[in-house]
């Protein structure tokens, strides 16, 4: 009859992390921020009976006011709904295209890391392959598959980032699966029989999942400013942080100054992004203390 | 250690001392004038080009028969020193100054317009701008009808042997082929009756015999076109269209009066290229070195991306009124940069490149000046798509715009919402009455009376437009306004110039944007663009009775032939019917003057088409240009002295370099 001995409450890998995480101020700070902008960015709306689409051409360009928060644009529509709608499509954007990139990056990741020899020298030179040609490149003749008419809708735009951003992904896991590979639970499950897939889907990938969530965090706001560079060339969704941006630098000139034009989405993309990356750090300290 | 730092440094001054050497060669001497000219030019080759950036620098370089005056904005002696003109309108005698000259010292004749007009027609050049010279007589005949010979040969004739299987044929099936086949353009210059009544058959079915008939006269519709075009080749610059009777005198034949056709001979199209230079360089001999012109200017220097310099012919016959020296045009697309630069004094002039956006901020500057511009701002129906195919749908997207907000609230710099196609601004053309207003109820009834009650059912269309901050306004506020009042769900997407322009004629679109800028002072220039299967019509729009209207515009003598059938089709025909009498008696000038007034009654008669029956297009503004010039700058208004001594709107925003000038005194402040 043996004794089995429980680890002492809340010193679970998982709840140590928790703990190391919110002893970071900047972290803590961030996911806080990072939770209102998404809450305020896909409630907001609704309970204020906001809408983005409609314009009042006679009601261009009003400064800030009580009616309209943020002001108005070109077109008289309310500012404030199309920054707090911007978001919304933002932050959609970093999260499904992370998304994709995580099933994508994770699978090819761990199926390179586990079969390994040649298998993993061919997935892996692919993978290099695809690093040596430029990303834009690739995003914009992604984007090119899709129908003229489709421009500017989400879809496209999801997948082509999707797309460009697992490679990394895929090598961090690859990375990590060679060593747990080796491991002897990994072998343990081989002699009880299980496949492949089984070894992958149940002990591999629950493993990596620490570092995944750390570099998927880290992620999302780079597809945000990828997306904000699309913008830039026209690529990018109709209406986004930004695509209301690269709008807005046209009325930095010296006749007339539409400041919150600029400035109320520029500030708005730019603490998300902070945050985030913040959040981000906070995790990987805290999931990998000896990464510090 | 100190070799190699000594190497590292050595090769980094060499390095700096190449980058110094390149640049050095841009230091140029300070430019009397900097005008913004809007994007890259793509060639400077005064017969190829179509953009408005080439045309500017064309008619700086070159110089045709006459010139626009920059004062007047008519056209004046340019090579030509003095012409003469039959009393039927028809014969114009040419008699050219001996002292024009190329750049390189040659003297310009009559033979080098006589090559650079067969150029400028030769189907394999491929100008687009050709038909600027089809009221010339056999100038069609040989640009485009060996083409048309060809396809009838191989895509038409196979086409309707084939058809001949699935005979008899109802009317809509035989007019889907007939447009699939390109039938309408080859055959629109063959007078043949039998042939107009098939082409026409809009009701009813085609029987094996029509189908037979059809075939036949085709056989003999290609072997006349055929026929014409070896005339043509053989005769066109040798004894008819155009004669170089001497160096110095040259005719040119019309097909019929044109009013405005010493207009079109101050169009780049129709200047002089200097054949040796093209013999020698090939497709390169617009480039600097290679380029020989004879205009007021010459190419200087050529900074892509950057600018053009441009400074005075030493050869130029009238140097002594030319008074710049030096002129840059400055290539930038980037509206925002060319006011920046203007503001901070590094240009003279943003000529029309300015952000619209800050239209109503720039207005109200003192070196601001604007005037309503022959152009017309329009959206594109492609009315072979569902549901655009169905008129009432088209009318129904007219009447659902807001012009008057569009034009007050969006645009802002005084542009006329429009409600017909031709601006205003012609002298002699009244507009035609029109279904278009702003009538939201109507609209919706319209639509719902299409199928599509408060917009249920209706697909998504798409509004393209080609990438530009202006456009991408518009179109969200039309599409806008379509959502709210038709609850129908419209995209704008756009695509840059090249593919906007393939989408465009390859009816690969439901909506799209367009303007239409006049070549020449006259509703023609409007209204011959939606012939059917025109080259820029695009919209798949076709009436029997436009194109019969525009023909016989063109000549309208050919009315007087069989005058009842479409007389008979007509919204007010006794006017017409009047004038038709007008022009067969009565003195020369009254016939003159009848004509002239027949021709414009006919076009108006094709335009209310447009506007009141087919809607293939939807009007939204007409133009107004503005421009940004500093003080200092002279001759470069937006006004110009009318006949009876008062000052008009420089309706085509030309002007002329050679009658600008910089007022010394200013000279060299900001």
């Amino acid at each position: 009859m043996s004794t089995r001995v429980l680890p002492p409450p809340g010193h679970s890998p998982g709840a140590r992390a928790w703990r190391r995480l919110k002893r970071n101020r900047l972290a803590r700070v961030g996911l806080v921020l990072v939770t209102l902008m998404a809450l305020g960015c896909f409630c907001l709306p609704a309970l204020l009976h906001l809408d983005p689409t409609t314009t009042h051409p006679a009601f261009r360009h009003q400064p800030p006011s009580a009616a309209h928060w943020f002001g108005t644009d070109g077109l008289g529509r309310d500012y404030a709904a199309r920054v707090l709608a911007g978001g919304q499509t933002s932050l959609l954007v970093g999260l499904v295209a992370t998304l994709t990139c995580v099933v994508i990056g994770v699978l090819y990741g761990a199926a390179a890391g586990y079969y390994g020899g040649r298998v993993d020298e061919v997935m892996m030179r692919f993978v290099d392959f695809m690093y040596g040609i430029p990303y834009m490149f690739l995003v914009i003749l992604i984007m090119l598959m899709f129908s003229e008419s489709a421009r500017g809708d989400p879809v496209p735009v999801f997948v082509a980032l999707g797309l460009v951003e697992w490679l990394t992904m895929a090598r961090v896991v690859r990375g990590q699966v060679l060593t747990l590979r080796e491991r002897e639970f990994v072998l343990a499950a081989r002699l009880l029989g299980a496949g492949d897939l089984a070894i992958i889907a149940r002990h591999i990938v629950p493993n990596v999942l620490g570092i995944v969530t750390v570099y998927a965090t880290l992620t999302v706001p780079t597809v945000i400013i990828l997306e904000s560079f699309l913008s830039f060339l026209g690529l990018g969704l109709k209406l986004s942080w930004g695509q209301l941006v690269s709008e807005a630098v046209g009325v930095v000139n010296p006749v007339a100054v539409y400041w919150w034009l600029l400035a109320f989405p520029s500030a708005f993309l730019a603490v998300t992004l902070l945050c985030l990356n913040y959040v981000g750090d906070g995790l990987r300290d805290a999931v990998d203390p000896k990464g510090h | 250690m100190y070799r190699t730092l000594l190497g590292i440094l050595s090769v980094f001054g060499a390095a700096l001392l190449l980058v110094a050497l390149t640049f050095s060669k841009t230091l140029e001497a300070p430019a009397d004038l900097r005008l913004a000219n809007g994007t890259e030019p793509k060639s400077l080759d005064p017969e190829l080009t179509t953009g408005e950036p080439e045309h500017v620098l064309a008619s700086a370089l070159f110089e045709g028969l006459t010139r626009i005056d920059g004062k007047t904005g008519k056209p004046v002696a340019g090579v030509a020193e003095r012409w003469d003109i039959s009393a039927d309108g028809t014969v114009y005698t040419f008699h050219l100054r001996d002292d024009a000259r190329w750049s390189d010292g040659r003297p310009v004749t009559a033979d080098d317009f006589v090559y650079a007009w067969k150029r400028l027609l030769e189907p394999a050049v491929g100008a687009e701008y050709a038909y600027m010279l089809f009221p010339v007589a056999l100038a069609e005949a040989y640009n485009t009808f060996a083409g048309h010979a060809e396809t009838l040969e191989k895509q038409l004739m196979p086409a309707v042997t084939a058809l001949a299987t699935q005979s008899p044929l109802d009317a809509r099936s035989w007019q889907d082929f007939l447009r699939r086949n390109k039938a309408n353009d080859p055959l629109r210059p063959v007078d043949d009756d039998v042939l107009g009544e098939l082409l026409a058959r809009r009701t009813g079915t085609l029987t094996a015999s029509d189908l037979a008939t059809f075939r036949a006269r085709l056989e003999h519709a290609r072997a006349w076109l055929r026929d014409e075009s070896v005339r043509a080749r053989a005769h066109f610059g040798v004894d008819h269209g155009v004669i170089a009777k001497d160096a110095r005198t040259l005719v040119v034949e019309l097909r019929a009066p044109t009013p405005y056709f010493l207009q079109v001979l101050a169009h780049n199209s129709s200047m002089p290229v200097p054949r040796w230079a093209l013999a020698a360089h090939g497709d390169r001999w617009f480039l600097p070195g290679n380029i020989v012109s004879n205009g007021p200017f010459r190419l200087a220097n050529w900074i892509v991306n950057d600018h053009i310099r441009l400074e005075k012919s030493p050869t130029y016959w009238g140097k002594s009124e030319v008074r710049l020296e030096r002129v840059d045009m400055l290539s930038n697309e980037n509206q925002m940069t060319i006011l920046n630069l203007y503001l901070t004094g590094a240009l003279d002039c943003t000529n029309r490149y300015f952000p619209q956006e800050l239209a109503p901020e720039l207005k109200k500057r003192r070196d601001f000046e604007q005037a309503p511009g022959l152009v017309v701002y329009f959206y594109r129906l492609n009315t072979t798509r569902k549901p655009l195919d169905d008129k009432r749908v088209r009318k129904a997207i007219n009447l659902a715009i807001d012009r008057e907000l569009i034009t007050k609230s969006v645009l802002g710099l005084g542009q006329a919402p429009a409600y017909t196609f031709v601006p205003p601004g012609l002298p002699a053309y009244t507009a035609p009455a029109t279904a278009i207003r702003h009538d939201p109820d109507e609209a919706r009834r319209l639509l719902a009376e299409a199928g599509y009650p408060g917009g249920k059912g209706f697909p998504r269309v798409g509004i393209l437009y080609n990438t530009m901050e202006d456009h991408k306004r518009l179109a969200e506020v039309v599409s806008d306004q379509l959502r709210r009042t038709l609850g129908i769900e419209v995209t704008p997407y756009n695509q840059e110039w090249q593919s906007y322009l393939e989408a465009e004629r390859a009816l690969n679109y439901d909506i799209a944007r367009a303007g239409w800028n006049a070549d020449y002072a006259d509703p023609n220039t409007f209204l011959e663009m939606f012939v059917t299967n025109g080259a820029n019509n695009q919209t798949g729009f076709s009436s029997e009775l436009y194109d019969r209207l525009i023909r016989l515009a063109s000549d309208v003598s050919l009315l007087a032939r069989d005058p009842d059938p479409t007389l008979a089709k007509l919204r007010e025909p006794e006017p017409i019917r009047a004038l038709l009498a007008a022009t067969q008696s009565g003195s020369p000038t009254d016939r003159e003057h009848a004509r002239e007034r027949l021709r414009l009654l006919l076009l108006r008669e094709a335009e209310s088409i447009l506007v009141e029956d087919e809607f293939p297009i939807v009007p939204i503004y007409f133009y107004v240009n503005g421009t940004l010039t500093q003080p200092r700058v002279h001759g470069y208004s937006m006004r110009v002295l009318l006949d009876d001594g008062s000052f008009g709107p420089n309706l085509q925003d030309t002007h002329p370099l050679r009658d600008v000038w910089v007022d010394p005194a200013h000279k060299g402040e900001p």
